[in-house]
């Protein structure tokens, strides 16, 4: 066998294992050295070898200075597009984050992996802290902030003079739902961005179908490429172009399953008899802070290592479940939707929605924390009847009614005491009209009430779910075979799917160990054993 | 904040105002607050609960209120319908640990006591890619400057180890598997309060109230450590009293009069007597230089026109804020002979 390598020109000689057909021969030079770049920053600074799916052409996308709008399901490594992207540029890499806590676990794994250049500019900052934060913010390689802190123009000066390289904005599906009714800093993107002089920018999210896309792209003033195309002649600016790259939001391992009840008696019983013979860990999900107190309480009382999450437990709870769930000495978290954003657990078989989301994008989002090892997994939602009420009040009750925008507009001076009052004085202060505000509100109610009847037709469809689900985000259905799904009124096995555990081993308590024993795993043995 | 704790800070004979026990509780120090924690015998309370916030507070006493275990008075001062003893809570969280709070930066040392400790497990298994604890920026600082200090070799590590360990075997055990409970660090998450209560089957309140304590109790520690400790809480354990009231008191101690003091440093002379009254109120009965406040002559002259009961005595609506200083610092002074 020859060694002699392949010709593919006069020029060009070819190792011996590439074979001239190779699709890859076709890139650009510029192309390749990009793939290289990436591939190696990937071994150097993730200790990676292959990207997901998705990653490596989102940041082809910033590589070649086009912004990014990448809708990548939960678990597929979003953080490490703009990681890895801010590693390329060498330039430091605004992200703006919904929530404190998010912020903070992002920091926190920056450090975990070495990167000490990280920071999160935020209202948990006291005001020395921050200024000297700010004073050395060019310092700083990833700086994290909430969109409120970008409002500040003391703030927003640093910032420009700390020449972003790329600007991130994360879970950007927060623009869309959070924005127009308790987070009008969302709607203000746009101006930052323009401030920032219209840098390289990445928006990331987990689900986004069509309408949340189309609130993204407004928001911040981006076109996706495609429309460019179409209207050629319009387009004078590429800054305000954005590659969109969607991978699909079916996770082929997660059994999608619809539980009716007749009674809320019947479901706690329901919730009951799955934990029994469910394989954990898993997550439950309450809409309410007082519910999944009460049912960690119940499993704990039952036998099963649970434990409460949401927003208002403080900052220690929140961390020490966190990492006993990571460590699998919890077998279950009984969570408000505040649980999930930033949670990296592979092994999570089970997603249980004990009260339903408002709409299928936060369905999606929250099924997808299961099964991230690729292995078998599971999404219940337990239905009694009236469930759809409580998303409905939820999904509605934060807009201000027409007497409230109305009272706001005629009061000369508001006090601005209320989280309402805060979101009417920005839309005044954005020259809304009275009228322009009772319609949007009104518009709004309209979408989101669309967007749950959307989603409670889901749950009762007896159609295949994953098709039902696919069609809502537009995408091409898959056939439908015994791994899929189980709609409303058909039955499952646990078994059958392997998910099924026969025996427990309830324990009434958790144990905890004695002083002397916890200084021992604190400090290891080589530390203690001279010492007691 | 529970009812449990909160009615534990009542009395079924003296009524007490709740915007005096939640101001001394998160640390308020006026003269006003000071003088009727003192008379509550809730002093050793100050700044304990810094981050307690009003809605809690408030909510725990209307539940109080709600269940019939506590009455609202006209004057809308509590009075407890329970006699409970006191000596519960002195247990759980000794009156000398109380009042390490007066001096310390709760959240922050709180805080740095976390970090500080995670970092130190970490480091001994030499694991700098850990997932810290969520901190403040200026705590996340100070352990990088603790970190700093020191070689962090094996020697000191071990002398670390060493003080740490025999401090913690000078604790009831209860309290030092609480303290560990709620640590973070290599091989050990932690343990929520809430599990913990259900562990030693103590209410959670109980468990709050002993980690508070090991708080004060380890702050203590460090202070008095030679090993490396010390320097890990320093930056955030103040003097017994601010400053300006040191300076104040110093100079009367040394023969300065009130006015002199007050011309001296450009100070108002009710802000002279603010600072003597806070002083007064904060050191022990033999620390504070009462005759040259107010003499005996005069403080029997007051008591002369007053009733037996402290609480109950009427100042002069026409009194001078010298009359004023005179009178409340009789009534300091009654207070402390009792």
């Amino acid at each position: 066998m020859s060694r002699e390598p392949h010709k593919i020109d006069n020029d060009i000689q070819l190792p011996r294992h590439v074979k001239p057909n190779d699709p890859r021969l076709k890139l650009s030079e510029t192309a390749v050295d990009l793939a290289r770049d990436r591939q190696a920053a990937l071994r150097t600074h993730f200790g990676l070898k292959k990207f997901r799916p998705g990653q490596a052409e989102a940041i082809d996308s910033l590589q070649q200075g086009r912004n990014g709008l990448a809708i990548l399901p939960t678990g597929s490594g979003k953080t490490l597009i703009y990681e890895l992207t801010t590693y390329l540029i060498n330039r430091p890499c605004l992200i703006v984050s919904p929530l404190l806590s998010l912020m903070q676990d992002q920091v926190g794994r920056l450090n975990q992996r070495g990167e000490r250049r990280a920071v999160a500019l935020n209202s948990l900052l006291t005001k020395p802290e921050k200024d000297s934060i700010l004073s050395r913010l060019q310092q700083y390689r990833f700086i994290f902030i909430s969109p409120e802190m970008l409002q500040n123009e003391g703030v927003m000066t640093s910032i420009q003079h700390c020449n972003i390289g790329l600007l991130v904005i994360d879970e950007a599906h927060c623009i869309s739902t959070w924005g127009p009714d308790f987070r009008p800093a969302y709607l203000s993107l746009g101006d930052v961005r323009s401030q920032l002089g219209n840098p390289l920018t990445c928006v990331l999210t987990a689900t986004a179908d069509e309408h949340v896309q189309t609130d993204i792209l407004t928001q911040l003033r981006l076109r996706p490429t495609a429309a460019r195309k179409a209207s050629m002649a319009m387009a004078t600016d590429d800054q305000q172009n954005v590659q969109v790259i969607r991978q699909s939001v079916n996770r082929p391992n997660i059994f999608l399953a619809m539980r009716s009840v007749t009674s809320r008696k019947e479901k706690a019983n329901e919730l009951m008899g799955l934990m029994a013979k469910i394989v954990k860990p898993g997550i439950i999900y309450f809409s309410s802070k007082a519910q999944a107190d009460e049912w960690a309480q119940r499993l704990s009382d039952a036998g099963y290592p649970a434990a409460s999450y949401h927003a208002g437990l403080d900052a220690q709870t929140r961390y020490t479940v966190q990492q006993q769930f990571m460590a699998d000495q919890l077998q279950v978290v009984c969570a408000t939707s505040a649980f999930g954003m930033g949670i990296d657990k592979d092994n999570i078989r089970f997603v249980i929605h004990y009260h339903l989301p408002g709409n299928l994008n936060d369905y999606v989002q929250e099924i997808g924390r299961a099964g991230r090892d690729g292995q078998q997994s599971i999404a219940i939602c337990l239905i009694a009847p009236g469930d759809e009420q409580l998303p409905a009040d939820l999904a509605t009750l934060p807009l201000p009614n027409d007497r409230q925008v109305k009272t706001f507009y005629e009061t000369k001076q508001p006090a601005l005491q209320t989280d309402m009052d805060q979101l009417l004085d920005y839309y005044k202060k954005h020259h809304f009209s009275e009228q322009q505000l009772i319609d949007r509100f009104g518009e709004l109610r309209q979408e989101r009430q669309l967007a749950l009847r959307k989603f409670i037709n889901f749950t009762r469809s007896p159609d295949c779910l994953r098709k039902t689900l696919l069609n809502g985000f537009n995408e091409t259905s898959v056939p439908h075979d015994h791994s899929c799904c189980a709609p409303i009124g058909t039955e499952f096995s646990l078994s059958e799917l392997g998910l099924a555990q026969d025996q427990h081993e309830l324990q009434k308590t958790m144990q905890i160990p004695g002083w002397r024993q916890q200084f021992k795993a604190l400090f290891s043995e080589n530390f203690t054993n001279s010492n007691v | 904040m529970n009812p449990e704790f909160l009615i534990r800070l009542l009395s079924a004979s003296q009524p007490r105002r709740p915007k005096v026990i939640f101001n001394c509780l998160t640390g308020k120090r006026t003269v006003s607050v000071l003088y009727w924690a003192l008379r509550y015998k809730l002093l050793s309370w100050l700044n304990v609960f810094p981050s307690l916030q009003w809605d809690t507070f408030n909510g725990a006493v209307n539940k109080l209120v709600q269940d019939k275990r506590v009455t609202v008075q006209s004057d809308g001062q509590l009075l407890s319908n329970e006699a409970l003893e006191n000596d519960e809570l002195s247990e759980l969280f000794p009156a000398e640990q109380r009042q390490v709070y007066r001096i310390m930066h709760v959240k922050i040392v709180a805080e740095t006591t976390l970090l500080g400790i995670q970092a130190l497990s970490h480091t001994i298994y030499h694991d700098m890619g850990y997932f810290p604890v969520s901190v403040s920026e200026r705590a996340r600082v100070q352990v990088r400057r603790w970190f700093r200090s020191s070689s962090f070799d094996e020697n000191h590590i071990r002398d670390l180890t060493l003080a740490l360990n025999r401090w913690l075997a000078t604790m009831p055990a209860r309290k030092a598997d609480v303290f560990l409970s709620q640590l973070a660090g290599e091989m050990h998450p932690g343990y929520t309060v809430q599990q913990l209560s259900q562990a030693l089957n103590l209410p959670t309140w109980q468990i709050d109230l002993i980690q508070a304590a090991n708080l004060a109790a380890f702050a203590q520690f460090c202070q008095a450590d030679t090993h490396g400790w010390r320097n890990l809480l320093s930056p955030f354990m103040d003097q017994a009293l601010p400053r300006p009231v040191k300076q104040t008191l110093s100079a009367v101690q040394q023969g300065t009069t009130r006015t002199a003091i007050s011309q001296q440093r450009g100070l108002r002379p009710s802000t002279i007597n603010e600072h003597l009254l806070t002083a007064a109120i904060l050191l022990p009965l033999d620390q504070f230089p009462y005759e040259k406040c107010v003499d005996e002559a005069t403080r029997e002259s007051i008591k002369k026109h007053q009733p037996v009961n402290i609480d109950n005595w009427q100042g002069s609506l026409g009194a001078t804020p010298d009359q004023f200083f005179q009178y409340r610092m009789t009534q300091i002074w009654e207070t402390k002979q009792k």
